[in-house]
């Protein structure tokens, strides 16, 4: 037996065998005039010139050289390996914004039900997503007056339910816990200057509401519509993005923000600073879908975990240190999910956006949040492996009649009144 | 004391007033008033001027028919003070029958989206923008201004047949505590639709509604007349201005 070294394959051949090779091209082999494309192993490749050294015709047999070729291929576990596996080859020459195959999917999303929640960059997700066609589902759309300036105010069309930002595995159990009546946490309100604001997203309106009964009825309402969200939904994309929450001592329940940001009053005998492990995360997100799934036995998941370091610590930590803590043990938590359970996928925007072969170029002047530009190409990747439907959802917008169709009755009578007494216009 | 009126389409019940009493002699010789519309309510809430800085430049062809810019140019001549209409004319936000019936601002909800009073003062503030603009650009240039509240609502209005009859009474009392708040914080007087145009709920008397049976919301001459002796009243009791 000899072999052939050609460029990171090492492939091993009897002389008897390749001497019955004819080899035109590289990848154009034939015996005794046939094709052996069909049944070649793809990644075998051979180098014309180093067989050609040991050609020495001799009777041949094309099932004993197929089963003997891939045999060989297999002789250790890089060589098939796709391109995208090899540093040199995908990322080593390449220009960051060159560099291709960061994901693949695990299954289609074709025309799912899909709804979003997570830390502030899961927004731009589901604004891509409602933007390109496909079914993003928003059980709490904003209603009609209000102008559009005024959405992210009142927290609409942020995700798919105006739970406002999620930032830890923990809140995101904790939110369908409440909904399904399962978890019915102490705080019940927090007082914001004159009026009471909701603890688990005290910033959703931008003034307090006037009183518990307001607060309870906003509230009640919301944890109706993630019900319903999650009995309707089939795909549920979360961006995980811190570790460390503040917490209720007395119930574990745990909030966006710290008690005495928005609202409440922060005392450390009722209140503490947790930062959740790998494992705290992993428990966080198997109870999570577990409860989803017992609601909608169609549901997956996508994790993503957000590129954006933390605005500040509460750990004794520097804040990159604490930031990449975060990072690494969401990242860490969401590749093991992915790899344990086939309904699960994990979508790399992290590394898309912070690995340092993309040269920090798509964060802002203060290096902690994405630019639009940034965000352009983490979905960019994402719409190459899922392609947006063709067709809008039925949910889209409809076009807006023009305004003199629109005008009530009552208005005309507007213009009627005014022509009947100081006449027609000059 | 030159006064100008202006604004919505309930100064035309005003001007056929003014006309009548100036018929039959019943306003003050004190007082000269003018009134000259700029436009429909709901064109009021869109943008109708730009800010020149010294002025209101009207924008909108259809108001610039009648003025051209507030306040009016000197050569058009000089008002001591101007009172707008427009401000408190609520109808535009609780006549959305399909809105009404899937959202609520009462409580309970039962079952209808819930809206927050912070959203309500929010989208009662986005209606009257434009006007809120308008009359901080006239106090920004020392113009003296008054509001004249608009009617209140009429049971006859058609919306009283698809929407609650409580949320059409919450937001028009909303909509207008929102708009007196932001007058009165502002040093601006409002001239009210006085109590004896309406009835316990809130409503106008029907015998205040417009001569027209299809009109919804504006009232009709006798209207008028008491809205204009408030005016009156209320111009009466400011101290006489220089003459200029």
């Amino acid at each position: 037996m000899g072999y052939i070294l050609q460029d990171d394959l090492l492939i091993l051949a009897t002389q008897k065998t390749a001497r019955h090779l004819t080899l035109d091209t590289p990848h154009s082999l034939t015996a005794h005039g046939v094709p052996l494309d069909v049944g070649r192993p793809k990644n075998l490749t051979f180098s014309t010139r180093a067989f050609n050294s040991t050609y020495n015709p001799c009777p041949f047999n094309l099932f004993n050289f197929v089963t003997l070729a891939s045999a060989m291929t297999i002789k250790h576990p890089y060589q098939t390996q796709p391109d995208k596996a090899f540093w040199k080859k995908n990322v080593g020459n390449h220009d960051p914004l060159d560099i291709t195959e960061w994901y693949s999917p695990k299954y289609p999303i074709n025309n799912s039900p899909i709804a979003t929640a997570g830390s502030c960059f899961a927004q731009h997700i589901g604004k891509k997503l409602k933007a390109q066609g496909f079914n993003f589902i928003d059980m709490e759309p904003a209603p009609g007056p209000l102008d559009e300036e005024s959405y992210h105010d009142f927290g609409y069309h942020m995700y798919s339910a105006r739970y406002g930002n999620i930032y830890s595995s923990r809140q995101l159990v904790q939110l369908l816990e409440r909904a399904l009546g399962k978890f019915v946490p102490v705080d019940k309100y927090w007082i914001k200057d004159d009026g009471f604001v909701d603890p688990f997203r005290p910033t959703i309106e931008p003034e307090p509401y006037l009183s518990q009964d307001e607060l309870n009825a906003h509230q009640d309402h919301h944890l109706a519509c993630v019900r319903a969200l999650f009995k309707k939904t089939t795909l549920f994309i979360f961006t995980l993005g811190l570790t460390e929450a503040w917490a209720s001592k007395e119930d574990g329940a745990v909030f966006p923000v710290a008690p005495g940001v928005a609202g409440g009053i922060y005392t450390p005998e009722k209140y503490q600073l947790i930062n959740l492990s790998y494992v705290d995360v992993i428990k966080d997100l198997e109870k999570f879908m577990k409860l989803a799934r017992q609601l909608n036995r169609k549901m997956r998941f996508m994790f993503t975990v957000s590129p954006v370091p933390l605005m500040a610590t509460a750990t004794t930590e520097q804040v990159i240190v604490a930031s990449q803590y975060s990072k690494s043990v969401l990242r860490a938590a969401a590749g093991h999910l992915a790899n344990k359970y086939a309904l699960v996928d994990y979508f790399p925007s992290y590394e898309i956006i912070s690995s340092h072969v993309m040269r920090s170029q798509f964060y802002n002047p203060d290096m902690r949040t994405v630019s639009q530009a940034g965000v352009h190409h983490v979905m960019t990747q994402f719409f190459s492996a899922h392609t947006p439907p063709a067709q809008r959802p039925a949910f889209a917008k409809k076009k807006q009649p023009p305004l003199h169709e629109t005008r009530p009755n009552a208005d005309v009578h507007c213009d009627e009144e005014l022509l009947t007494v100081f006449g027609e216009q000059p | 004391m030159k006064v100008l009126i202006t604004g919505d389409s309930h100064t035309g019940i005003l001007k056929t007033a003014l006309d009548s009493m100036h018929h039959h002699a019943l306003l003050p010789d004190t007082i000269d008033f003018s009134i000259r519309p700029l436009m429909g309510g709901d064109r009021l809430s869109q943008p109708f001027f730009i800010d020149q800085g010294t002025h209101a430049l009207i924008s909108s062809d259809y108001g610039a028919s009648w003025i051209k810019q507030l306040p009016i140019a000197e050569d058009e001549g000089f008002f001591n003070y101007y009172g707008i209409s427009g401000p408190l004319h609520t109808v535009r936000l609780w006549r959305q029958g399909p809105f009404w019936k899937k959202h609520t601002p009462l409580l309970p909800s039962h079952g209808a989206v819930p809206l927050s009073t912070a959203f309500l003062r929010h989208i009662v503030k986005q209606d009257q923008q434009y006007l809120m603009q308008l009359i901080a650009l006239l106090q920004r240039n020392n113009t003296q201004i008054f509001v004249i509240e608009a009617p209140r609502p009429f049971v006859h209005n058609p919306a009283l047949k698809v929407i609650d009859i409580d949320i059409i009474i919450y937001i028009d009392q909303l909509y207008r505590a929102t708009l007196r708040s932001w007058l009165t914080e502002r040093g601006i007087a409002i001239v009210n639709v006085p109590a004896q145009c309406i009835d316990s709920e809130g409503f106008m008397l029907s015998a205040y509604r417009h001569d027209n049976p299809n009109d919804p919301h504006h009232g009709n001459q006798a209207f008028g007349e008491i809205m204009m002796k408030e005016i009156i009243r209320y111009l009466q009791q400011l101290p006489t201005p220089h003459l200029i």
